[in-house]
């Protein structure tokens, strides 16, 4: 994996800095000195943000309830019940029976298609995320 | 923000109302330290805590929570009557004034003292103060916009940019601090109710036809769509049945944590797509486990409007998806199949349908060091800072607006103001930080801040455990004594699901848009 | 001493990548120039800062020490050989005060010196300063190494001149990429040391605060102001190639747990709490105030050896303009 600049994942400076990574782990950050932004510098939370990508409690399974118990499952099934479900919502209240909430910590590219999913797929405008949060 | 980071450098005035920014912007904040403390710029602070710029300011307006539009109106009242309005601005660029005027000349020094507490004579120095440049910055963030008044209170600060002509010019502007990595580009891209991309509005027949063609469908929504507080509302009616939500945590983020509580258990399905279990995640019927920040390539849009490219440094850790492809799976299930092969396929589409983005590809990010939209050719560098010549709308309208008190006020029962905000080692709902070793030692557990005063007439002591109730629910907290906060306002953080502040706050939200009162709720405090 | 060609450094230093790991200062998309394994960008021949020092290589910000399963505790040592080239005589001289902190107590620190031992450091040393915030000479040393080292390159133009000390130094010049020296090389080479010791640099006068401090120390209220500034970020330390604070935590593992030890900086708060939530630190003025004076004053006494060796780079990384430069030149104001 190249070593490339990575957005710091907390607030909206947009700091920017490289990640060491070791045997597909992360083990560090390195400040990038020139970003217009962060200058060689973060902050406290920057600094220590590698260490959630390795984290243990990170999702690593879909989830599916089944008879009132969540249980892994593959991502297959996790899908298809997910779509079916929101369809079989759309088909019997119509799309506006469905929320979407989009994300301010994924990616603009993300966060269209998400947005073009709901008005094209379920045919809502029931598209919102926490920026007023 | 209307000007960009860089711009910080030069400005001869910072206002910075309604953000603790170096807790929450620790970056931004330290352009404004530097220009302080460096070359002598002055800080404006207004805000009722003494948060860590307070020892830099030269004036410190610590004004009733819930009162910015009668001191920013108490601003301009001054500001007129003392002649340092910039008439040329005004006249040239602006329309309205006179209706504005008219209104702000009933907010004399004593009629905002009486609303703020503030004494006449710092209201007028820092109205002198900030009108005394053509480099005078507006820094807010969400201690602007977290009132029933919010709107309001952003119209007035633009107002007073525009009376001052302190707006398209190099460092100066309306800077609002955006609180998550991509919170501008969340919206940027159409994840608003109202609008699509580019904040093309979903209630104009023409953009609809342009995205119905663009996208292959025959026909998009017509009708308006629900925020975010208004979709619990409707969930809670049974009005909505599902919910996918991507990234979000909003049974800790969201205002009067009950009500929500209530809502998503009434969910008929319920999608949660994250890279950690949350609170949130405890109610879904679905969880599709999302690839992080560093395991896919993407764009991300920053307070200042600078489009960035983020590089995939790790692969996704095994049994992740990217959120991209999980979304692109679902649609394709929804029968609406979406297929890219990677990210910049989707950039390129955005390049077609947004005319603020036309120019940002993938081949230009990867060279600089991003670009700040608008830009709408691929020559095109990018926006600097907006209203150059003249404003969106063509002539910047003056808004009248007067003072309207918070929603809910503190009395006998519930003597105390709670405001809530962020501290500086945790971020949002605590769902990262808390699990970053260093960052949850740093603060590892909630707290509730009280004055001196109201410490020494309750008879506790910092970390005494007292019970805080609003009228929606009641939570134990440990107690820090602390002159931070002024008499009779209490604050805390939601970083802490163990103690989750939001099932106290209220719900009465600002009615253009829609963000919660979190910085105003009455509670009472009792020993526990 | 012998030459090695410029256009000979990219292959000489693959070819010693097929024994061990390298790690140089990259180029990555024009952008930065960050120390990274070999590969991950254009390799800078010309003296550098990187924004983290080669200690990072040894001490990493976040690495996993012990695995505790049922079949026991795991000692993790990365015995892996590694070098590394384009090494500053600053930042060389940074691990003279590492190995003797991580050496402190008789069981000297495994996993440390698991990596420490089986590296190979190539140094270069600089022509002139290579940022506005290097500042070795002001602190008495030079640009340059003249004892410790197994190899010094000097940039001589086109080519390096390059100097071992080692057998394993010799051992590397044994590589057909070394060609014989010229008999001027002697002179080029202290030509370059000549000036590179003139070449001007920062000079905050840090002899002159160390002197002061020996008899003096600034009031409680001069580190207060600095606090003002200061936005508790931990960079300063992070960056600096001589801080070797950490912080040991466990995390669930495959039905055990790992043991992992991260960078940690004393000018956190949670750092120096103690357990009742009493802390002897508790503002960021004493911390700032323990983090600079340990460095200036109680490391020489402590370990015969400075704690700061003149990079600069808490300069650099500092986003309010602190560091030891603005330190040391704020306390001879005083």
């Amino acid at each position: 994996m190249a070593e490339k600049l990575v957005v710091c994942p907390y607030c909206g400076c947009g700091c920017s800095f490289y990640l060491v990574t070791k045997n597909g782990r992360a083990t560090g950050i390195i400040p990038s000195n020139n970003h217009p932004v962060s200058r060689g510098a973060l902050c406290v939370k920057g600094w220590n943000s590698s260490e959630i990508i390795n984290h243990p409690d990170r999702l690593d399974t879909p989830m599916v309830r089944d008879h009132g118990i969540i249980r892994p499952a593959l991502w297959e099934e996790a899908l298809d019940m997910a779509a079916n479900g929101l369809l079989s919502i759309k088909n019997k209240y119509g799309g506006d029976a469905i929320g979407f909430f989009a994300s301010a910590k994924v990616s603009n590219e993300e966060n269209y298609i998400f947005a073009k999913m709901a008005r094209a797929a379920f045919n809502t405008n029931n598209v919102d995320h926490c920026a007023r949060l | 923000m209307t000007n960009s980071i860089d711009e910080f450098e030069d400005a001869s005035v910072f206002m910075v109302i309604g953000s603790n920014t170096t807790s929450n912007h620790p970056l931004i904040s330290s352009r404004i330290i530097n220009a302080v403390r460096q070359r002598g710029a002055k800080l404006i602070l207004c805000d009722p805590r003494c948060i860590d710029l307070a020892p830099l300011s030269s004036i410190h307006i610590r004004h009733k929570i819930g009162s910015d539009v009668a001191l920013i109106n108490g601003f301009m009242n001054i500001i007129l009557n003392k002649n340092l309005e910039d008439k040329t601005f005004i006249e040239e660029r602006t329309e309205n004034f006179e209706k504005m005027a008219e209104v702000v000349e009933k907010y004399t020094p004593d009629y905002v003292s009486g609303i703020t507490g503030v004494e006449p004579e710092l209201l007028v120095k820092a109205a002198e103060l900030y009108a005394s440049t053509k480099r005078s910055m507006i820094v807010y963030a969400m201690g602007i916009t977290q009132h029933i008044a919010g709107t309001d209170n952003v119209k007035s600060c633009a107002n007073l940019a525009m009376l001052t002509g302190n707006i398209g010019t190099p460092s100066s502007g309306v800077n609002p601090l955006r609180g998550q990595n991509n919170v501008q580009g969340a919206c940027d891209m159409g994840g608003l109710p109202n609008v699509y991309s580019g904040y093309q509005p979903a209630a104009d027949l023409f953009v609809r036809n342009k995205f119905e063609k663009l996208w292959g469908v025959d026909k998009l929504p017509e009708k308006k769509g629900l925020t975010v507080i208004e979709m619990g509302h409707e969930i809670e009616k049974g009005n909505i049945k599902a919910l996918y939500i991507m990234g979000e945590n909003p049974f800790i983020s969201d205002p009067d944590a009950k009500h929500m509580h209530r809502a998503l258990k009434k969910l008929e399905l319920l999608i949660v797509q994250d890279i950690f279990p949350t609170p949130t995640s405890e109610f879904a019927h679905v969880i599709l486990p999302a690839a992080c920040f560093a395991e896919r390539d993407g764009t991300y849009t920053n307070t200042e409007r600078r489009v960035q490219l983020s590089h995939q440094a790790l692969p996704p850790l095994k049994g992740t998806l990217p959120d991209w492809k999980i979304i692109c799976e679902i649609s394709k299930r929804a029968g609406f199949p979406m297929d890219y092969n990677d990210p910049s396929e989707i950039m390129d589409e955005i390049n077609i349908t947004t005319p603020s983005y036309a120019g940002i590809t993938y081949e230009r990010l990867e060279q600089g060091w991003g670009i700040p939209w608008p830009c709408p050719s691929k020559e095109h560098p990018g926006t600097k800072f907006l209203h150059k010549d003249k404003f969106t709308r063509g002539r910047g309208l003056f808004h009248v607006i007067e003072y309207i008190p918070p929603a809910e006020l503190p009395d006998a029962e519930y003597p105390f103001t709670l405001t809530t905000g962020r501290i500086r080692p945790h971020f949002h709902t605590g769902t990262m930080t808390r699990r970053t070793a260093i960052l949850d030692r740093e603060a590892p557990s909630p707290f509730l801040d009280i004055n001196p005063e109201d410490a020494k007439s309750l008879r506790v002591r910092t970390g005494d455990k007292i019970i805080v109730e609003s009228r929606r629910g009641s939570l134990k907290l440990s107690v820090n004594v602390t002159s931070d906060v002024p008499k009779g306002v209490v604050f805390s953080t939601f970083h802490f699901k163990e103690k989750n502040i939001n099932e106290l706050t209220l719900c009465a939200v600002d009615p253009v848009a829609g963000i919660p009162e979190y910085k105003n709720c009455a509670v009472s405090i009792r020993r526990s | 001493m012998k030459r090695l060609k410029k256009e000979n450094l990219a292959p000489f230093l693959e070819e010693m990548n097929n024994k061990r790991t390298v790690y140089c200062p990259q180029s990555v998309d024009e952008k930065d120039i960050i120390l990274a394994p070999l590969g991950k960008g254009k390799i800078t021949d010309e003296a550098c800062k990187t924004s983290i020092s080669f200690k990072s290589m040894l001490f990493p910000q976040k690495e996993e020490i012990n695995n505790f399963s049922k079949d026991g505790v795991e000692k993790i040592l990365d015995t892996g050989k590694t070098a590394v080239f384009g090494v500053r005589a600053c930042d060389f001289r940074s691990m003279e005060f590492v190995d003797a902190f991580m050496a402190r107590n008789e069981m000297k620190d495994p996993f440390y010196f698991a990596k420490r031992n089986n590296i190979l450091v190539m140094t270069l040393a600089c022509n002139c300063p290579v940022s506005e915030t290097c500042f070795c000479t002001d602190t008495g040393k030079a640009p340059f190494l003249e004892k410790g080292f197994d190899l010094q390159f000097f940039d001589a133009g086109s080519f390096y001149i390059v100097e071992s000390q080692s057998r394993e130094g010799d051992k590397v010049l044994e590589s057909d990429y070394f060609t014989g020296s010229d008999s001027k090389d002697g002179e080029t080479l202290s030509k370059i040391k000549d000036n590179s010791m003139k070449a001007e640099m920062q000079a905050p006068g840090f002899a002159k605060a160390v002197e002061w401090l020996k008899g003096n120390e600034p009031e409680p209220e001069f580190w207060d102001d600095l606090a003002t500034a200061c936005i508790a970020c931990g960079g300063c330390s992070f960056v600096c190639p001589t801080c070797t604070c950490s912080n040991i935590f466990d995390s669930p593992s495959n039905g055990g747990f790992m043991r992992f030890r991260t960078w940690d900086t004393c000018m956190y708060e949670g750092f120096s709490r103690e357990t009742s939530g009493h802390n002897p630190r508790g503002s960021l003025g004493s911390r700032l105030a323990r983090r600079y004076l340990h460095k200036i004053k109680d490391d020489p006494e402590n370990y015969g050896v400075s704690g700061c060796v003149g990079c600069g780079r808490c300069s650099d990384a500092c986003p309010v303009g602190l560091g030891m430069i603005e330190i040391i030149k704020q306390i001879n104001r005083i």
